[in-house]
């Protein structure tokens, strides 16, 4: 059986930091009133936090500072790809809902997209430099379709080869980030709604 | 995809508003300028290579683990140090003490008062993982569950500690108040 000390001893701490309830502050004042080796203890309490409390706190020196951002700053950090997912919070990267997956593929969308409609072109530029149209021939000209049929083509294969590579990079980074998320519990029917999304990607029409 | 400026930025913020605590801890560990500005600068170049961990109360236990884990494994080379040192003046027959504690104006006084003046040279008398928890107490001002994030231990099991470092402290204390003071206290 706790004695009365041994008893109020747990309330101690929190009678010193304030935040006891006011029951609880009554209950070790009543105590206090009553019992010198206790009042003993909490003024030597108190002395060693004002002790503590006298230990300087010395400022971070300038120079020290300088020198650190010398070291830091300005140089490219490691692992700095990562650094988006960290920054979810715990829950958000194992949530089996898919809502907040869904803020991160419709970002990683987003992206894909602006860098297929970027590269596309860029692509097919270079495609185009080594496709020349045809030489007008008389038959051709008599048509006079051959120039509206280069460029007719060149325009097909920009908008095949953009959206072949936006659909590949989807693909992947819906598969990597799915993946490195939800690891091997990725449901059947994303699973299946990627693999489709791959197949017509593969075998699109222009 | 966060951009290097904000990145430097955010760094730049931390370095702002956890240098003092950082330099600070590793100062009243090791009572030396030069010791503490070392760990100081390891503590945030480490910090700057793993990109810093986003949770602000993560990124404080964080900062004071990896101080702490510098500032011990730097006395225990400085110890490994004097050690050697004493050893080679023994085999060479060089005076006793010349591989004794750092002299006097090395040592950094940290005190504003001569009651904080022996808190100090008693924390120094202490083990390293009860001189820590006690500045993390009561120094820092973290709570026990906050310590035992540094620790890995539950709030309960660190105020067991810090109850019996405490005691520990308090006995120290009273045993310098009983004793005369002497000149070149060690510190």
């Amino acid at each position: 059986m706790m004695t009365a000390c041994e008893d109020l001893a747990v309330l101690l701490e929190e009678y010193l930091d304030g935040s006891a309830t006011p029951a609880q502050a009554r209950r070790v004042e009543e105590h206090l009133d009553v019992c010198p080796s206790c009042r003993s203890e909490i003024e030597s309490e108190e002395r060693l936090r004002h002790a503590f409390s006298a230990l300087e706190r010395p400022p971070l020196p300038c120079e020290l500072a300088e020198r650190i951002l010398a070291k830091t700053v300005g140089t490219a950090p490691r692992a700095a790809a990562p650094r988006l997912l960290r920054s979810l919070p715990v829950g958000a990267r194992r949530a089996r809902s898919g809502r907040p997956l869904a803020g991160l593929a419709a970002a990683a969308a987003v992206a894909v997209l602006a860098l297929g409609v970027w590269l596309g072109p860029r692509l097919v530029e270079r495609a185009s430099a080594r496709w020349s149209p045809p030489a007008p021939t008389r038959s051709t000209l008599a048509e006079g379709s051959s120039e509206t049929a280069g460029c007719a083509e060149i325009a097909r294969l920009q908008a095949r080869a953009g959206l072949t590579l936006a659909a590949r990079i989807v693909l992947r980074t819906e598969t990597t980030t799915l993946v490195g998320v939800l690891g091997r519990d990725i449901p059947r029917a994303v699973s299946s709604s990627i693999q489709k999304t791959a197949r017509s990607s593969e075998g699109g029409e222009g | 995809m966060l951009s290097d400026m904000m990145v430097d930025q955010e760094f730049r913020a931390i370095l702002r508003v956890q240098g003092d605590r950082v330099y600070g801890y590793a100062l009243h560990f090791l009572r030396n300028h030069q010791d503490a500005e070392d760990v100081t600068q390891e503590v945030f170049v480490r910090l700057w290579q793993q990109c810093g961990v986003q949770d602000e109360r993560g990124r404080v236990a964080w900062l004071l683990r990896v101080t702490h884990n510098l500032c011990v494994d730097l006395i225990r080379r400085r110890q490994a140090h004097e050690r050697r040192i004493a050893a080679l003046n023994r085999e060479t027959g060089s005076p006793a003490g010349a591989a004794g504690p750092p002299p006097d104006d090395a040592i950094v006084k940290l005190a504003a008062s001569e009651g904080a003046a022996g808190l100090e040279v008693a924390l120094q008398e202490m083990p390293a993982s009860m001189r820590s928890l006690l500045l993390w107490h009561y120094h820092e001002g973290l709570t026990y569950p906050e310590i035992g994030r540094i620790v890995g231990a539950k709030g309960s099991t660190i105020k067991v500690r810090v109850f019996r470092a405490r005691q520990m402290l308090r006995r120290l204390l009273d045993a310098r108040m009983a004793q005369p003071r002497a000149a070149g206290e060690r510190a």
